[in-house]
């Protein structure tokens, strides 16, 4: 081969394998960005029950009384969480655009402060994003001295938009003591 | 490490001329040739590890009841197997044959970027002796899978992950540095005269898988630098106590997992595309709508993900969209199937070793692409999701689908490889003994996974036993006859009938127009293409 | 590996002839619900049409390899493409394919409608047990695989014979017991791992995954017990965490509830009075070894060594054995440590036993602290106290979360409206779910109170069932449950709701009798 043809491929091939590095690095970026795009993707399609984790407003669109909705509550501990952790109720029932108010009973059991944090899942999926807090303890963490206990409140509606096929939903909060890693 | 020795020692008789000796001969090689033969040496040698784990695994499963290992070492096995299998013989086995071939195929004188071609092959040693390692270390290797699921991979391992995440890392780097060599090879140094349309199917698919390659190997490197901070630096990407979703893992590793195991197929397409038309004396059917067919199921690989991932509580409508699209992916492999029977069709077939592994590799491919099918039927997936009836989908595509295609390929390039024939007769008997011991070891399974063994199990109800029982007898003579192989290709370098430059009549492309054993430099000058 | 487990493995080979083993089913199970028989139709079907495509792609193949080999003389025809062909076998395989998705997208959205269900199961899976809570009736317990492990754990020889036992690691101590023909909607999660509840026979297969809930639900025909496994790799014991249902006809079902509710009211009994019991070391230490044995051991070992580092050894660990951790060691068994294998008993074992267990771990293996744990020790520091190391004088640590203190006696009359409305709350908690609300019971097991001969007949016959049950049928005793009082009432409260007007107001003082 003489110079002249190799000149032209050798800045062919470095341009060539930039690109492809540059692909490489923005996959790369790409699968993290995934993150935060499975947080919308799940929004969207109502994927694993995730609620938002900001309050909602006030209900403005009045209140369905046609419609009645089961809202049944779980609570559960994480292991290794010495805490007490249960709802005032098991179910109740709401019309669409009601407000309610639930209490959640909470008492540090470690033998030592703690903080906790309760992660919400509603059950069906798709229901999540009809699931309106205005005010709920899983907004914050949940900081208790031992032996210390607490209600702490929920305040939520059902959106009026609620599709018809849903007349039973279950709102899950597990309770992790993050009291080790909230620290560092 | 050991490997890299053993490889040597069969490997100082055939090339020629102003090269280093002995060791540093293969340190520091920059020629595509010989680390085509590097790269396929390691992936036989990971091969056999890889399958000396499956006689642990048979021997275990044998009979119910723990008689050998404990539960732990049994995930172990399984998890490192399934690694070995993946990252370190299939994968390096195709980089080999795509750097021994592409570049006598396309006309060029060596890969485009040779030396970062020595440097990817040999991180790859270092990859697997920190996964094989961390096996004989205290805590026990990775046991979670080869999938990793979090948490199970992150807060419940057992101290291995982060010698699993680094050797996973090399090897991403080691396919992406390969992959782009590939790429801008392809591109820049065709011969003059060969256009897109005018390459081999073969080129084509290393073409398409390289892209694949770029594009979701750094996916799964970013999905395990996530497990390792979580695991050691206190993120939450997976963790729900810190609001993140174990789920989540799921969506990341399999936007990478999908296209990773067409990245295993899409090869083996290529190699039986050449293979086929060669021993049936007839062009290959249908070469534009190959093409199309294996850029249509690339592009459908990015979009069918969460097909294993069925019974993780996904809404309607999303398993909807995933059935719908995996099930299109039936349209382009039939098309292919339906190909190669055309190009079968009124052919002048003859059956040499190669062309008896790409028929297997048909059929038996396609045995596993209908079991593929009705995996992804969602309300069915239900009940054979983690059974054996997936184990025994994707052993029928990887072993009997990849794997016959890389002996097809080796069997069919060893003369332009070594200058030798190798002994039809033991290749025969290779392929034989394989053919029915696969069928054995595999063919059971689905019949145990439709009646409701759970895969990753190391003990099982009774009703269960009597298949078990013949699936590890076949495992055994599989694992066994694979020695045949190392026979052939051990005899085949010392010696035997000279081989012409072109010794399958049938056979086309530029690689039989260069003597047998290739010369260590082919193409210096390009050749022209009518 | 050992020589003698070679020789072991070739003998038992050789034993297991295909006669000792069980038939194994050769296709998919219909099951017993009507989705599992809709999923199987479709199994079917796509298998048939698979079939179908492969006789006829595999024969075209076989045809050519048979008539067109060279040896035969065939000369290679020259063609390579068929736009016309092409264009057929991409279209046809796209019809066949709709064929297939319409009837699996029907069974689809037939799966996943999970509303208007009866009864709902909260589904709770942790290494490597199964927890089940009946979401309405206040049930919950743990269901934990049965066979022992010296049936399977064979390395160090066969001990014991597995061929045997027709439910090999397919059977647990508590199955989950559900009604036929009524939906039973299942919300799984998980403790720690994702696991998987699937039982084949109902076609339900969902992960279990923690921090979150999924549903999914049957109905099923036939009653019976069905088995399945956890179908997601879990760890060390996935292979060990089966999963049994016990379908009971609704009459069956009603009465395993009852069982459980008076199961549930002796066990708190129990409960209490461990509380005010003192064992002795000998006793702790035997009902403690039992307990390690069935909960520890399989990841601690029996000789208290571990599997180092998942699970660590409690031989000489610092925790087992420094005598003013033992807080932390109560801690450590009853809530679990999170972020490792290590689960919280608080929930499965009594106080009891954690006492006894704990005690165990502190004594065994050369561990000799000499410290007995009490289970109000256990109580007194779960509930987060702390513990003076000189356990001996458990005696004197103040118990603040004794439940229900015996409270006095409530022997005084009432009038018959306060007797009315107490008795009607009684009867809705205690009566109601057998001889229903209305009084018309579920006859035959469960007579009807409205105008039965004993509500309306002699007050101390009624009495006397009421008090001491009626043997010999599903009619339990109610003396240990209810207060005198309380029985008065709801005496009271049969003999004149639903239209037994019989005017007798019963007060505690003659129940007592």
């Amino acid at each position: 081969m003489d110079k002249d043809s190799v000149k032209p491929v050798d800045e062919r091939v470095k341009k060539g394998v930039t690109k492809l590095l540059l692909t490489v690095f923005a996959m790369f970026a790409f699968g993290f960005a995934l993150v935060p795009l499975y947080d919308v993707f799940c929004d969207i399609t109502g994927l694993n029950g995730k609620t938002a984790t900001t309050a909602a407003t006030v209900n403005a669109d009045g209140i369905d009384t046609s419609r009645t909705i089961k809202v049944q509550f779980i609570s559960r501990t994480a292991q290794g969480a010495a805490w007490q952790f249960a709802p005032e109720v098991n179910s109740i029932e709401v019309h669409p655009g009601e407000m309610k108010f639930v209490k959640f009973y909470a008492k540090n059991e470690s033998g030592r402060d703690g903080i906790a944090q309760a992660v919400p899942s509603v059950s069906p999926g798709l229901a999540a994003s009809y699931f309106q807090k205005i005010e709920c303890f899983c907004f914050n963490q949940q900081p208790l001295k031992s032996t210390e206990e607490v209600w702490m409140p929920l305040q939520f509606y059902v959106d009026i938009d609620l599709p018809e096929d849903i007349n039973e939903l279950t709102l899950s909060y597990t309770l992790y003591d993050i009291t080790d890693s909230a620290k560092s | 490490m050991t490997t890299a020795t053993e490889t040597l020692e069969h490997h100082d008789d055939d090339h020629h001329d102003h090269k280093m000796t002995g060791i540093k001969r293969w340190l520091y090689t920059t020629n595509h040739k010989d680390i085509g033969s590097l790269y396929l040496w390691f992936s036989f040698i990971m091969f056999l590890t890889g399958g000396a784990m499956a006689m642990v695994i048979r021997a275990e499963l044998f009979q119910p009841g723990l008689q050998i290992i404990e539960p732990d070492f049994f995930n172990q096995m399984t998890t490192v197997h399934g690694l070995i299998m993946v990252f370190g013989a299939i994968m390096p086995a195709f980089t080999g044959l795509a750097n021994w071939m592409l570049p006598m195929m396309i006309g060029a004188p060596d890969m485009a970027l040779p030396r970062l071609n020595n440097w990817s092959f040999w991180i790859l040693p270092f990859a697997f002796a920190i996964l094989l390692s961390s096996l004989f270390m205290e805590s026990g290797g990775p046991n979670f899978g080869w999938t990793f699921y979090a948490p199970l991979s992150t807060t419940y391992s057992n101290g291995s992950t982060a010698f699993f995440v680094f050797a996973v890392h090399i090897m991403g780097i080691s396919s992406i540095m390969g992959a782009i060599n590939i790429v801008v090879t392809i591109m820049n140094l065709r011969a003059p005269g060969m256009t897109y349309m005018k390459m081999p199917l073969f080129v084509w698919t290393f073409f398409i898988t390289a892209y694949l390659l770029i594009a979701v190997m750094p996916v799964l490197a970013g999905t395990v630098t996530m497990v390792l901070t979580d695991t050691y630096f206190g993120t939450s990407f997976f963790n729900a106590a810190g609001g993140g979703d174990p789920v989540m893992f799921q969506h990341i590793f399999w936007f990478f997992g999908h296209p990773e195991v067409y990245i295993m197929i899409l090869p083996a397409f290529g190699i039986v595309s050449t293979i086929i038309p060669a021993f049936a004396r007839k062009p290959l059917f249908g070469y534009s709508s190959m093409v199309y067919a294996t850029s249509s199921i690339a592009f459908l690989s990015f979009i069918v993900w969460a097909h294993h991932m069925f019974t993780t509580g996904m809404p309607l409508a999303g398993e909807l969209f995933f059935m719908y699209c995996t099930m299109l992916i039936a349209v382009p492999t039939g098309v292919k199937v339906f190909n190669w029977v055309a190009t079968m069709w009124q052919g002048s077939m003859t059956f040499e070793t190669p062309m008896l592994f790409s028929i297997a590799f048909v059929i038996l491919f396609t045995i596993g692409g209908f079991s593929g099918l009705m995996l992804a039927m969602t309300p069915v997936d239900f009940q054979y999701h983690d059974t054996y009836f997936v184990v025994a989908h994707f052993h029928y595509v990887l072993v009997t689908g990849s794997l016959f295609s890389i002996f097809a390929g080796a069997y069919y390039w060893l003369p332009k490889w070594t200058g030798h024939m190798y002994s039809e007769k033991l290749g025969k008997l290779h392929f034989w003994c394989s053919l029915i011991s696969v069928n054995l070891l595999f063919f059971p399974m689905h019949f145990l996974g439709l009646a409701g063994m759970p895969r990753r199990i190391p003990d099982y109800a009774l009703q269960f036993a009597d298949f078990n029982k013949w699936v590890s007898i076949g495992g055994f003579a599989f694992g066994l006859s694979q020695l045949i192989f190392l026979v052939v290709v051990i005899k085949c370098i010392k010696g035997g009938e000279k081989a012409p430059a072109k010794p399958w009549d049938g056979a086309e492309g530029l690689e039989w127009e260069v003597p047998s054993p290739a010369p260590y430099h082919t193409f210096s000058t390009p050749p022209e293409i009518k | 590996m050992k020589r003698r487990n070679l020789g072991w493995l070739l003998l038992g080979s050789l034993l297991s002839s295909s006669a000792w083993a069980k038939d194994m089913p050769l296709n998919m199970t219909q099951g017993v619900t009507d989705v599992s028989q809709s999923v199987y139709d479709l199994h079917m079907l796509v298998m048939w049409i698979c079939t179908i495509i492969g006789i006829v792609v595999f024969g075209a193949m076989f045809w050519s390899m048979i008539f067109h080999r060279k040896s035969r003389g065939a000369k290679a025809a020259t063609f390579h493409e068929s736009t016309k062909v092409e264009i057929l076998w991409t279209a046809i395989p796209i019809l066949i394919l709709i064929g297939m998705a319409w009837p699996a997208t029907t069974t689809l959205i037939n799966m996943e409608d999970n509303a208007n269900s009866d009864i709902t199961i909260q589904v709770t899976g942790s290494q490597w047990k199964w927890h089940y809570k009946y979401f309405d009736q206040g049930i919950e317990f743990y269901s934990v695989l049965a066979t022992p492990s010296s049936q399977f754990d064979n390395r160090d020889g066969i001990k014991e014979d597995k061929w045997s036992n027709p439910n090999y690691l397919l059977e647990v101590d508590k199955p989950l017991v559900i009604p036929v023909n009524r939906k039973v909607r299942f919300l799984i999660t998980s403790d720690d791992v994702i696991h998987s509840w699937w039982v084949p026979a109902f076609a339900v297969k969902q992960d279990a995954n923690p921090g979150f809930i999924n549903e999914a639900w049957t109905k099923v025909n036939e009653p019976g017990i069905y088995r399945g496994q956890c179908a997601e790799l879990c760890g060390k014991d996935h292979g060990y965490m089966p999963i049994v249902v016990d379908v009971r006809s609704e009459v069956d079902y009603e009465l395993w509830l009852n069982q459980q509710k008076i199961a549930k009211t002796k066990a708190a009994e129990a409960q209490a009075q461990s509380l005010t019991a003192k064992m002795s070391m000998d006793e702790l230490m035997g009902l403690g070894e039992n307990i390690y044995t069935a909960h520890c051991a399989a990841c601690h070992q029996a000789t208290g060594q571990g599997l180092p580092p998942a699970f660590p050894a409690l031989k000489g660990s610092p925790v087992a054995t420094t005598a003013d951790r033992l807080d932390e060691h109560i801690n450590v068994v009853f809530h679990g440590r999170s972020g490792t294998g290590m689960q919280g008993y608080g929930k499965q074992l009594t106080l009891k036993e954690i006492a006894a267990v704990i005690t165990y771990e502190r004594n065994a293996w050369g561990n000799n602290t000499g410290q007995a744990v009490q289970a109000a020790d256990v109580n007194a520091t779960a509930a987060g106290a702390t513990l003076q190391p000189a356990i001996e004088v458990s005696e004197s640590v103040t118990i603040d979360a004794a439940p229900v203190a015996a409270a006095e006696i409530d022997m005084s009359d009432l009038s018959m409206d306060e007797l009315m409305a107490k008795g009607e709350q009684v009867y809705g908690a205690k009566c109601a779910a057998c001889h229903q609300a209305n009084g018309a019971g579920m006859p035959p097991a469960f007579p009807a109170l409205k105008g039965s001969p004993v509500a309306i007949g002699d007050v101390n016959a009624h009495i006397d069932i009421v008090a001491n049950g009626k043997p010999g049928s599903a009619m339990m005793g109610f003396a240990a449950q209810l207060s005198p009082q309380e029985m008065a009432a709801v005496i009271t409260y049969e003999r004149n709701a639903w239209g037994n007007n019989t005017g007798d107001t019963v007060q505690a003082s003659s129940v007592a009798k």
